[in-house]
């Protein structure tokens, strides 16, 4: 039977060197994703995903066995992105000229008018406020629960849904502007 | 109904029912959401997934940086984070007392206990919770980028500048009477570089129990702060003069000094990209 995230944790602290690679492979991509998205295209978000498992080595006798990882590893990764946007200051306007492009398959016209819509409405959350981008970011995108978002950014529940509704309501207000 | 069971449905173009509107009825975000007539919200939401995530890093690159995590600054900055804060909270303690029994103020018996124990308990508070934050983990939600500044200031200067600015606390004693004069100068370097002296153990305690080694600026300049104040600390109960012209010179300002100098130093250590201090990554098979 596979074991939960906080079984290898806890045999991690333990020491069980194996149980952190197992982490590892589970989380990478979510963590490779979560770091690359709203960065430019030169972005190569490994160096940030390993200093986020260096980190859960450096933390790992805080790890609170009643804890869930996922919340945690993620609090350490969205911390780590924060402090490399700060300390390269990029601005937004200079990430959103560097966006990645986004494969759009050859179909009908409508579906590109669509496709630039959410060009637009990338750049559109890419100018919203960091709180209601985090929680949009963690929620819609990265499929968290609210539990779980209210956790890794540090406001009840009930703050982050506010977020989140202020968020999805200047998206909407955004793309009811567009021709 | 969960937000995520309706998000879901919304995701996957599924009509939604009546228990999803009874779950939007106490749910804004999701009755936002729903009330997407058009679906053109949602559609563009879905629209934002990139079409392949960039590769993820090898874990040998992982192996290799945790088995360069030895000695005693990594034994010290893997402790529990409530043991981090004793060990920091040790170090300054053990300065203070340092100039307590070493070298204790000659007027102590003359000094009002009431004013003593109003600087002692203001630096005391100013202190811990300076070098409390400075430790706090990156496991932890972010604080306000803002509310961590204004500590650093009211802490880190506020309060040393303004129990230097009080009245005069006594002046029977003759010693109290110095370092006013023709020995302005020569008083104020001693207590100053003394005090920098007695910083910077506590820096240092700080910065190896940090575990980004104060790579973070603001972190950086609480531990600084948490030193000038334990430094005052110190002074406070080894100078025995008053003129608060002396303590604004040399008490005070040991700790903008210590604000000032750490943030130069962290300037010229800090590595110039985000981690250049791991090994460059190498995309996963």
């Amino acid at each position: 039977m596979e074991r939960t995230d906080e079984a290898l944790m806890a045999a991690y602290v333990a020491g069980d060197g194996d149980a952190l690679r197992l982490l590892y492979e589970r989380y990478r991509g979510l963590l490779t994703r979560l770091l690359a998205r709203g960065m430019p295209r030169s972005f190569d978000p490994g160096d940030l995903v390993q200093h986020t498992f260096l980190q859960l080595h450096r933390a790992r006798f805080d790890f609170k066995p009643s804890a869930r990882l996922r919340p945690w590893l993620i609090t350490i990764a969205m911390n780590l992105k924060r402090d490399h946007l700060r300390r390269n200051k990029r601005s937004r306007e200079v990430i959103l000229d560097e966006l990645p492009e986004r494969s759009v398959p050859a179909t009908a016209s409508d579906t590109l008018l669509r496709q630039e819509a959410a060009t637009q409405l990338h750049q559109a959350l890419t100018k919203l406020p960091d709180n209601p981008r985090e929680v949009i970011t963690l929620h819609w995108l990265e499929g968290l629960s609210f539990a779980e978002v209210a956790e890794i950014v540090g406001a009840s529940r009930s703050a982050v849904k506010v977020r989140a509704h202020r968020g999805y309501k200047k998206l909407r207000e955004h793309l009811e502007k567009i021709p | 109904m969960t937000c995520h069971e309706l998000q879901h449905k919304l995701k996957h173009k599924l009509p939604p029912d009546d228990h999803d509107r009874e779950h939007a009825q106490s749910c804004t975000p999701c009755a936002l959401l729903l009330e997407d007539s058009s679906a053109s919200l949602i559609h563009a939401l879905n629209q934002l997934e990139p079409a392949s995530s960039p590769p993820a890093p090898d874990f040998s690159n992982i192996q290799a940086q945790l088995r360069a995590e030895s000695g005693v600054v990594a034994w010290l900055r893997s402790r529990p984070s409530p043991l981090r804060s004793l060990f920091a909270l040790s170090a300054a303690t053990l300065v203070v007392l340092f100039a307590l029994f070493a070298m204790p103020r000659v007027d102590l018996g003359l000094y009002p206990p009431l004013r003593m124990a109003l600087a002692l308990g203001l630096l005391s508070i100013a202190g811990l919770s300076t070098l409390s934050f400075s430790l706090r983990g990156l496991h932890r939600p972010r604080l306000s980028p803002r509310g961590l500044m204004a500590l650093v200031i009211l802490a880190g200067l506020a309060v040393p500048f303004a129990l230097a600015l009080l009245p005069p606390a006594h002046s029977p004693h003759p010693a109290a009477l110095q370092g006013a004069g023709s020995d302005l100068w020569s008083r104020a370097a001693e207590c100053f570089f003394l005090g920098l002296a007695l910083a910077t153990p506590v820096v240092l305690m700080a910065r190896a129990l940090s575990r980004d080694a104060h790579h973070r600026p603001l972190m950086a300049l609480l531990a600084a702060a948490a030193a000038g104040i334990t430094a005052n600390l110190a002074l406070q109960l080894h100078c025995p003069i008053v003129h608060p012209i002396h303590l604004v010179l040399s008490h005070a300002s040991v700790a903008a000094t210590a604000l000032l100098g750490y943030a130069v130093v962290l300037r010229r250590l800090r590595p110039m990209s985000a981690t250049s201090a791991t090994p460059p990554s190498t995309p996963g098979a």
